[in-house]
């Protein structure tokens, strides 16, 4: 009997029916497939980095380090199991030519390297251990995702032929915002050229535990070895192996729990509705004395039916977009998790979505037993409160048409009815609204000062700088007329006195920064002799504030230097200090020129120019710079960005309708009585129409504020995961305030004016005759 | 008399269950100007769908109907909504009024649509019909909070809003009691003296018996006829007398 009742029920509203099923189905879906790519991916970079040894902590130096010292000091330290110094040979891009490509436009560091007999491996796309033969090149699988490289390309690099054998994963330097790229040779041809370019030091070190990381690093520091180079530990390397595919989950998360709570807001409204429209016979089952209980199984049942179909098409189609989802994962990192777990924490993620409806439903479904028998009896409604009719007076108003004002009193009236809609119009809006805006904001020109870069046109780097060469270019510079403006700006290493009392390194831009200025979140560049400004990520390990001192020690002898303000940087792991004093004394480590051109002056032509005249320095323009680090990711945010796009209008076309179909079935009486009295197709359309742009407005309104602040919020806490603080939306407000509110429009007009169609069959004598 | 509604040969086919079942097989009428007619008949004889085709809510399968001499079928739905708004005042037996409006809200709703700038003169009118019907405190009300005499006291002051040349009532008293029945009749017999046609589907016999005119229905057609030319309170009795009598005669 049960089974009949609620197979009629879904049969009847068929289109209801199956769009409740469509958006439990989706959430269903995201879930189990955020689950999925969790497990996979955190089991990969494991794996990975298992596989590969990856160090647990890695020290650049530019120099030939002292071997036996460091080999010292490693056996000293109980904690170190292993210790090695593997060798980079930099070659520029220009001179690295692979099949009709070359690399002279990559802003990364690329180099060559023989395999580490102990750790720190590079591995095949099988997880194997790569042992080239002479001849043989392996590439970066990032320059095979690109097409860069192909399988069997010649490959000429400082003048030496290879056969590009192969691809590798490297589980330090995989993810493009590791700014160096290796290329793995034979140990002969290595030796062949290993005089050519200027040879980098990796010292690495694997510790027994990682927990003794901390420790190790400050016996490191204290020890005074080689550190005129970044220090990377191994908790940094597997977040760069993760940000990227990681941002993928958190957008999928984003979306579901949106899909969630519109799939809640739909049963809830269905089911309301459904209560509404069967108050009578509710009415007259209980009057004749069917219990509560026995009414909430139907309303259960026909719940627990389209749950459960949703939710097992969901798991399906999980299971099979996870196949086009784990690629990446797969190509780049490997295979990895525990595909049992995996599933099994999809299924529980499903479950508990299947869980929650039901109780959702069942809580929903309280009020039949506060449903007056006698009301809904009399009156055919469940007599629930709505709001007063005497401020809204049709007569009283002269400002809207009639049926303007009936489509919004309608609204004002029954806001509790209105409100699931408008709760689908805000998320809808924030889900557009924020993928658009992050886009629009890391694309922007502005973007790179949230990185630690002045907006310019373009950099020139020079590495250890002996005066003449930095001073050719300066000069150059002074006297070209095409340049409009730029800064000169030399790191240097000083100490200073941490909090703790001890004297720790501390790198040091020096120059002028307030020509090009980065983003600063709090307090304002160095100005002053006695200034200085941290980096987020200096200010917080310095533990210092705007206006705190930070003491240098040189020579024995102690400068207080004010901090003046603390700035956004992801550039050199994000640990920078800028002053504006002249460090004479000490050692430039590597200098950087920003320039910028007068208007008009085509920036590669430029760069090609000064990238002719100083071979030694590194040139690179600002956009170019920031394409090639940030490029996928701006490519998959804005990919987001669209499949949020057309994924909530779809969502909005969807409720629109359902909202409709309710409407008009709920309301077939009032429209009958309304066309009794003259009123038209097109008067009832308006009404209709009036009341959804009514809630699109407020939606789109309410959508708009909300993600521009905690949307910003959520994107700023996503960019700060990259080191880059103080984040600010740059809008583009012709398509956050036109183009999306007027898309969102059209869509919700289109699936108003197919709902309406539906008025035209409503015969007034079948609804109003006795 | 002129004639304000000439209808021949009316068929109405109404679709049940994929079976058709004719409802009105060739009904021929007319209602003059000012005319008071009253339809009676079974359950199920047509009366009701006569009232729908004639008033243009459902149109007719067959024959054709004339409107103050215009021919309504072809008329688009538009034209027959413009139609009713404004020649046609329609009562149901059920008040047929608006839950999410006020009375006098429900009042103005059909005139309100055309004649907006206008709002002030109507809102006289219809608190000076309100007051002829005894209504005249509750504009303000709720519909669920007003009786079931007072609503339809409401519906008829809708109808005449407009001014219409007829007006079209289907049981109008159906759900009263004798005595707000008794009070609606009168209305309605003073609402046609004062020159509104009136066209009212009844089982009463003796609402029926305040007609000039009662038309018998069976089976879709009009079997039968009485004119009363006396209606004055003496002459009534008699009428009823014979609208009794005929009712037995057919079956009714």
């Amino acid at each position: 009997m049960f089974r009949r009742i609620i197979r009629n029920d879904i049969v009847k509203s068929p289109a209801v029916s199956f769009i409740t099923f469509v958006f439990i189905a989706a959430a269903a879906a995201l879930i189990s497939l955020a689950a999925l790519l969790t497990v996979h991916l955190t089991g990969a970079i494991d794996g990975l980095m298992v596989q590969a040894k990856t160090p647990h902590f890695l020290q650049m130096n530019s120099e030939k380090p002292d071997l036996t010292r460091l080999k010292q000091f490693a056996d000293n330290q109980e904690s170190v199991t292993d210790f090695q110094v593997l060798e980079f040979l930099n070659a520029e891009g220009s001179e690295i030519v692979i099949g009709a490509n070359n690399l002279s436009e990559s802003v990364q560091d690329n180099g060559l390297s023989i395999q580490s007999d102990s750790f720190d491996f590079l591995l095949s796309l099988d997880g194997e251990i790569i042992h080239p033969r002479d001849g043989e090149l392996y590439v970066p699988i990032a320059y095979g995702r690109d097409g860069t490289a192909h399988l069997g390309d010649k490959a000429v690099i400082l003048g030496k032929q290879f056969i590009v054998a192969g691809f590798l994963k490297d589980s330090q330097m995989n993810s493009l915002l590791a700014s160096s790229k290796r290329f793995l040779i034979s140990d002969h041809d290595y030796n062949e050229i290993r005089d050519l370019g200027s040879t980098e030091y990796l010292i690495e070190f694997r510790l027994k535990d990682l927990k003794d990381l901390g420790a190790f690093e400050s016996a490191y520091i204290s020890a005074g070895l080689e550190a005129d180079g970044p220090t990377v530990t191994y908790p940094l390397f597997k977040m760069m192996n993760g940000v990227s595919d990681g941002l993928m989950i958190a957008v999928i998360l984003l979306i579901s729990a949106l899909v969630v709570l519109i799939a809640f807001l739909c049963i809830r409204f269905t089911l309301l509705e459904k209560m509404e429209e069967e108050a009578r016979e509710i009415g007259v089952m209980k009057a004749i004395g069917m219990r509560t209980s026995d009414l909430k199984k139907l309303y259960l049942g026909k719940y627990a039916v389209i749950g459960g179909a949703g939710c097992l098409l969901g798991s399906a189609v999980s299971l099979w977009f996870s196949g086009a989802a784990l690629k990446n994962i797969r190509q780049t990192i490997g295979e990895g998790g525990n595909n049992l777990l995996a599933i099994g924490l999809g299924a529980a993620g499903i479950l508990v979505i299947y869980c929650f409806i039901l109780i959702f439903v069942n809580n929903v479904l309280r009020r039949i037993g506060k449903q007056s028998a006698v009301y809904a009896i009399r009156f055919g409604g469940a007599g629930e409160t709505r709001g007063s009719l005497g401020r809204l007076s049709l007569s009283n108003q002269m400002f809207f048409s009639t049926n303007v004002f009936l489509g919004i009193k309608e609204v004002l009236w029954r806001k509790k009815l209105y409100v699931t809609m408008l709760f689908v119009i805000i998320a809808s809006a924030f889900i557009i609204l924020v993928p658009m805006n992050l886009h629009h904001t890391i694309s922007s020109p502005e973007f790179s000062t949230y990185m630690g870069i002045g907006r310019s046109d373009f950099l020139i780097r020079i590495q250890n700088t002996p005066g003449e060469e930095e001073k050719e270019i300066i000069q150059r510079l002074k006297e070209d007329q095409e340049v409009a403006e730029y800064a000169v700006l030399t790191t240097k290493r000083f100490y200073a006195r941490s909090a703790s009392g001890s004297v720790e390194p501390l790198k040091i831009e020096l120059g002028n920064h307030t020509t090009f200025p980065v983003q600063y979140v709090k307090g304002k560049p160095p100005e002053a002799e006695g200034e200085i400004a941290l980096s987020v990520l200096n200010g917080n390990e310095w533990k210092k504030q705007v206006g705190d001192t930070l003491v240098l020690v040189e020579d024995g002898m102690e400068k207080q230097l004010v901090v003046s303000g603390i700035y956004s940087d992801i550039t050199n792991g994000g640990k920078t200090a800028k002053a504006s004093f002249e460090g004479a004394g000490e050692k430039s480590m590597w200098t950087t020129i920003s320039v910028k051109l007068a208007p008009g002056v085509s920036i590669s032509k430029k760069t090609g120019e000064y990238g002719e005249s100083f071979g030694f320095a590194k040139i690179s323009g600002i956009d170019e710079y920031i394409l090639q680090t940030f490029g996928p990711t701006i490519r998959a945010v804005g990919k987001a960005a669209s499949i949020g796009m057309v994924s909530a209008l779809f969502m909005i076309l969807l409720v629109t309708m359902l909202m409709m179909k309710l409407l008009l079935a709920k309301e077939k009486y009032s429209i009958a009585v309304m066309k009794s009295l003259g009123y038209t197709f097109k008067d009832l359309s308006v009404q209709y129409i009036t009341r959804f742009l009514v809630i699109l407005l407020l939606g789109v309104l309410l959508g708009t504020v909300l993600a521009n602040t905690l949307g910003e919020a959520m994107a700023g806490a996503l960019i700060a995961s990259f080191g880059a603080a103080a984040f600010r939306f740059v809008i583009d407000p012709v398509s956050a305030y036109l183009i999306m509110p007027l898309l969102m429009g059209s869509t919700v007009l289109m699936a108003t004016l197919l709902g309406t169609s539906g008025i035209r069959s409503i015969q007034i004598s079948q609804h109003i005759k006795e | 008399m002129k004639k304000l509604i000439e209808a021949e040969g009316i068929v109405k086919v109404y679709d049940q269950g994929g079976e058709a079942q004719t409802v009105l097989s060739g009904v021929s009428l007319e209602i003059g100007e000012g005319e008071f007619a009253a339809v009676m008949g079974p359950s199920g004889s047509g009366k009701s769908t006569l009232l729908y085709v004639l008033s243009g809510m459902d149109p007719a399968d067959g024959g054709t109907i004339t409107f103050d001499g215009r021919a309504l079928d072809g008329l688009s739905e538009d034209a027959l909504a413009d139609l009713r708004r404004s020649k046609i005042g329609f009562v149901f037996q059920q008040p047929t009024l608006l839950k999410n409006l006020n009375i006098l809200d429900n009042i103005l709703l059909p005139t309100l649509r055309d004649h907006k700038k206008d709002s002030q003169r109507l809102k006289k009118r219809a608190k000076e019909l309100m007051d002829g019907m005894g209504i005249g405190e509750l504009s303000q009300r709720e519909i669920t909070k007003v009786s079931g005499g007072q609503l339809q006291r409401a519906g008829i002051c809708r109808a005449l809003m407009s001014q219409p040349r007829i007006i079209m009532a289907d049981e109008p008293t159906g759900a009263l009691n004798s005595k707000t029945a008794q009070e609606i009749m009168d209305i309605f017999e003073r609402i046609n003296r004062e020159g509104t046609a009136l066209l009212l589907v009844t089982h009463d016999p003796k609402v029926a018996a305040r007609a000039g005119r009662v038309l018998f229905m069976s089976d879709g057609q009009i079997v039968n006829e009485l004119r009363f030319q006396n209606k004055d309170e003496m002459a009534q009795e008699k009428n009823l007398l014979e609208v009794m009598e005929k009712m037995k005669e057919l079956g009714i």
